[in-house]
């Protein structure tokens, strides 16, 4: 499982105060004038006027007030989150009142899309998906979502800040590669990937052996020659690399870079069917394949830090070596292995 | 935008023109503007374009002139002008409705044309239009909401514009109550044109009654706290000089009554001996107070109050405003105040009225008698009528009544005799004020109208002045039931809302704070107040009988086990779990899966099952278990 959102409900309401809209101001300034005219006046029929104009502003400080009440909010996650892209919530907003919410704006913090939901009848909930954007990779232990609404006029909007407790992994930025591939593409003139296998790609032809697959066999061809002629597909053969990220030494401004670049190598090379490692001061993550490896490999850069301490001496080089550096200069870990190739992230 | 968005705005905007129209204040042909409104809105709801920002602001501009010119020159009010402009403006907005801001700048405009209207009248037909309002700007404001958030037309609004509509009246009743009230106008002037009345001042002009003898307009509104029998003669104003056109009060002597309690006491009474009358008095062009005789307080919202020698109380200027007081009147009390010789004063050339007095008298031994007759007389022999004509050359207006046409109304009847007592010297004066009224069974309060003015007189007989009223009764038409009706809305809405009053609030905090104060609970007396609370309690207790009677009847409709699977049902939908009307026994067993009371469901479900829908009848001990779960579930949700 790539990460895990327990539905939880929200905990921690903060209100954020409520606003006065525009024309809330020019509604108090014409109350204000009315309140002024009934005290000369001593007339009822202003002060009838007065009430009313009241009692909108009560009534829509306390509708709001209620309307927001007894809400709780839970999440969970629709896929995987990366930093800096548009990932997708599943908001359940749970209305445990009796009566009724209306106008209900759900969003995140930096808020990319807001959820609006027009009516949740008292005791019943509404769910649809919040478009959400996190900044930064790593381990969320919360999210905070801000709810609002502006029900049932025009004169306040209240917002309240709902700290949701869960565990959201927000995986490095997947960046484009493309040149640090056309760089790498020397793996492939050593042709390494075309041998015979089980691939989807047709490698050559030859006759049928006993053993074959009869749903191999290519008809038109066996038509032609006169005897049975099957496919043989190509295999992409599988090739060690490790991934060096850098990250020893000193604080750099483009480690985040660095960090999404060894995830995004480490996503290329696992999809081409590659054996990766991830290396790191503090992270030995070994040779291995497939998706489970690759989100392993992800788990482990979601949450990687800069580190002035680590010990790279007892690791061997073996297959091919890609050393993601963070700048120019920044050496101390090529020191402990020798890449075959050097990235600089300052430079993608 | 939906087209009832757009129709509450136009609604709106008719409205608040309406509430100015109906004040009758307006030069409507300063208000020809407004009618554009209805090409405005017909042009809105067809879609067509909006005018365009240049032409909105020039035509704008034009009002604004045309506002200055009504100012200086036509009207010469600014209020009024004001009041004009509006209708001209909202049928300029009406072509300039392209955002949202602009529905909200039509609802403030209306806003204020209903604030300009509430100085301008005091009608019942403003609170209608002001409630119409008030449920029109409520939609108004949901609906802007809604649109503001993009989402209109996509949730479905009635049921929160019903409940908060209900709630704005409520909570607008509520504040209006609390909202502390000023008893005085402190700057400027009112715009509400008083009634003209005639008769009520120290000069008046004989025949001044009969232009409003015909007029139906109510002047007062009473409210009795016992129940006397007529006839009510409503003192107003009492003169006693006559020249033979002009009646006047020469006694300009004015003292102020002591103040106390905030009650002006014009002599010490017995409580359980005087009649409270509680008038609402409409805005006349009058500064007299009017009660049964003889006052002996007046309670009123006033810095002060004063009286004559003549017993006419009078407010210090005239208000111009409704006005709300009480009067306690002690009805056997007389005025034994000796008279001066003003009371005897006779106009010149008056010989033949005093030479008819005195054979009218002539057999009579006490003065009492002499009035009775000369009272009877003018009752009798005289005809009562409100179309005289012009008294011939020579002849005052009196002599030709008391000779010639022998034909005239109260004035005519009071006056001549007046002059004939004082033809045989007995003291006597004219007393101006208001006869009678109407009851009305609706609102029990009497309905005083102007064409109950009246005119009688008061003679110094026996050592007090005596009321004598020689004209005869005139029959009056009963109005209707529905006029009655509609005259007791009126009177609640005076009583109620014009008239709330600062002691309207202390007589508010004064019940609140009753059962905190044991002194003045001593005086509570005991048997209507838990009787009240007896009725009270029984009428909730009633309302909760019909409610449980209702449900136990749409219960009854099934059977037991029904009724307990009902139950459940209804116990899980209040522990939060969501059990929708649609759902079946299966998918509530689904539903509970996760939950920490699946066994016991799944128990209950499979013997709701078996006792519901199986062949066999209902198993007693699978009934007791099937009860038992219910508990179980109760208490452990």
């Amino acid at each position: 499982m790539l990460q895990l959102i327990p539905r939880l409900k929200s905990r921690g309401r903060h209100s954020k105060g409520i606003r006065y809209t525009r024309e809330c101001r020019r509604f108090l300034l014409a109350a204000f004038l009315i309140a002024v005219a009934a005290l000369n006046t001593g007339n009822n029929l202003i002060y009838l006027i007065f009430s009313l104009m009241l009692s909108f502003l009560l009534l829509s400080y306390i509708i709001l007030k209620i309307n927001l009440s007894g809400i709780d909010i839970s999440i969970s996650a629709d896929g995987p989150i990366f930093a800096n892209s548009t990932s997708m919530l599943r908001l359940n907003i749970r209305n445990r009142k009796k009566t009724a919410s209306y106008s209900i704006i759900a969003e995140a913090e930096t808020p990319e899309e807001r959820l609006y939901c027009g009516h949740i009848p008292g005791r019943s909930e509404f769910t649809d998906i919040l478009p959400v954007q996190f900044r930064r990779r790593g381990i969320h232990d919360r999210l905070d979502l801000i709810m609002q609404s502006g029900f049932p006029f025009i004169l306040f909007r209240k917002a309240v800040r709902i700290s949701i407790p869960c565990r959201i992994i927000v995986y490095p930025e997947l960046i484009d590669i493309e040149n640090i591939m056309s760089s790498f593409s020397a793996l492939d003139e050593r042709g390494a990937y075309s041998v015979r296998g089980a691939g989807d790609e047709v490698y050559s032809l030859r006759s049928y052996q006993y053993g074959d697959d009869w749903r191999r066999i290519h008809w038109k061809a066996s038509a032609r020659q006169d005897s049975f002629v099957v496919r043989e597909y190509a295999e992409q053969r599988s090739e060690k690399i490790t991934i060096l990220l850098d990250n020893l030494g000193g604080k750099s401004l483009h480690f985040e870079k660095a960090v999404s670049a060894a995830g995004s190598l480490a996503k290329q090379f696992i999809e081409s069917g590659n054996e990766v490692r991830m290396l790191a001061a503090g992270i030995e993550l070994p040779f291995g394949s497939g998706r489970e490896h690759l989100w392993s490999i992800l788990d482990a850069l979601a949450s990687v830090t800069e580190t002035d301490d680590a010990d790279l001496g007892h690791y061997r080089n073996e297959g091919f070596t890609i050393a993601v550096l963070r700048h120019s200069g920044s050496c101390q870990i090529i020191a402990a292995l020798q890449p075959d190739m050097e990235t600089y992230a300052d430079t993608i | 935008m939906p087209i009832l968005y757009k129709a509450i705005t136009a609604v709106l905007a008719l409205t608040g023109c309406i509430s100015l129209i109906i004040t009758g204040e307006l030069n409507l042909i300063m208000c020809t503007g407004g009618i554009s409104i209805f090409a405005g809105y017909y042009r809105f709801f067809r879609g067509y374009e909006q005018a365009s920002k240049k032409a909105a602001a020039v035509l704008a501009q034009v009002a604004l002139f045309v506002f200055l010119t009504d100012t200086f020159v036509i009207s010469g009010d600014v209020f009024l002008s004001v009041a004009h402009m509006t209708i001209t403006f909202q049928g300029i907005k009406s072509f300039d409705l392209k955002e949202p801001w602009d529905h909200l700048q039509v609802y403030f405009m209306s806003l204020l044309q209903l604030i300009i209207a509430s100085e301008m009248t005091r009608a019942l037909a403003f609170g209608v239009i002001f409630v119409v309002f008030m449920l029109l700007l409520v939609t108004a404001m949901v609906l802007s909401h809604f649109l503001k958030e993009g989402s209109l037309g996509r949730v479905k609004i009635r049921q929160p514009v019903i409940m908060i509509a209900l709630l704005t009246i409520i909570s607008t009743s509520v504040l209006f109550v609390l909202i502390p009230r000023t008893p005085q106008r402190f700057f400027g002037k009112s715009h509400l044109r008083p009634i003209k009345t005639a008769g009520f001042s120290d000069r008046v002009d004989f025949g001044s009654f009969g232009t409003v003898k015909l007029d139906p307009t109510v002047v007062m509104r009473i409210e009795l706290d016992r129940s006397i029998s007529p006839p009510y003669y409503w003192r107003g104003v009492s003169l006693d000089h006559f020249d033979g056109r002009t009646w006047r009060a020469t006694e300009r002597n004015q003292d102020r009554i002591r103040r106390n309690n905030g009650e002006f006491l014009i002599f010490p009474y017995d409580r359980t001996k005087v009649v409270e009358q509680r008038i609402f008095l409409e805005p006349i062009d009058s500064d007299v107070i009017f009660g049964l005789m003889r006052m002996a307080s007046v309670t009123i919202e006033s810095y002060s109050l004063l009286h004559d020698s003549d017993q006419s109380i009078i407010l210090p200027g005239k208000l111009f405003r409704r006005i709300r007081y009480s009067v306690l009147s002690d009805l056997s009390a007389a005025d034994v105040r000796r008279p001066d010789g003003r009371y005897l004063r006779m106009p010149e050339g008056m010989d033949r009225i005093s030479d008819l007095a005195a054979s009218l008298t002539g057999s009579s031994q006490s003065d009492m008698q002499k009035a009775r007759n000369i009272e009877t007389y003018l009752m009798r022999t005289h005809t009562y009528s409100l179309t005289t004509a012009p008294p011939p050359p020579g002849m005052t207006v009196i002599e030709d009544f008391l000779f010639n046409s022998k034909k005239g109304y109260c004035e005519h009847y009071a006056t001549s005799m007046v002059l004939m007592l004082r033809g045989i010297g007995i003291h006597s004066r004219i007393v101006n004020g208001y006869y009678g009224g109407e009851e009305n069974e609706y609102g029990s309060y009497l309905i005083v109208r102007q064409s109950n003015a009246h005119s009688w007189v008061e003679a110094y007989i026996d050592g007090q002045w005596k009321i004598f009223d020689p004209t005869p009764a005139v029959a009056l038409r009963r109005p209707s039931a529905f006029s009655l009706f509609l005259d007791s809305l009126r009177m609640q809405w005076t009583r109620y809302v014009i008239g709330f009053s600062l002691d309207d609030q202390k007589e508010i905090i004064r019940s609140l704070t009753l059962p905190f104060d044991m002194k003045r609970l001593k005086d509570i007396q005991l048997m209507p107040f838990i009787s009240r609370t007896i009725v009270v309690v029984l009428a909730i207790y009633a309302v909760w009988m019909v409610i449980m009677l209702l449900k136990k009847l749409r219960k009854g409709r099934y059977e037991r086990v029904t009724k307990t699977y009902l139950d459940f049902r209804r116990i899980l939908s209040k522990r939060g779990f969501r059990i929708d009307g649609s759902m079946t026994a299966g998918d509530i067993r689904s539903a509970l899966r996760d939950s920490g009371i699946r066994e016991y469901a799944a128990e209950f479900l499979a013997l709701y099952e078996e006792q519901r829908f199986g062949s066999i009848g209902t198993d007693p001990d699978k009934m007791v278990r099937y009860r038992e779960l219910l508990e179980l579930i109760k208490r452990t949700t």
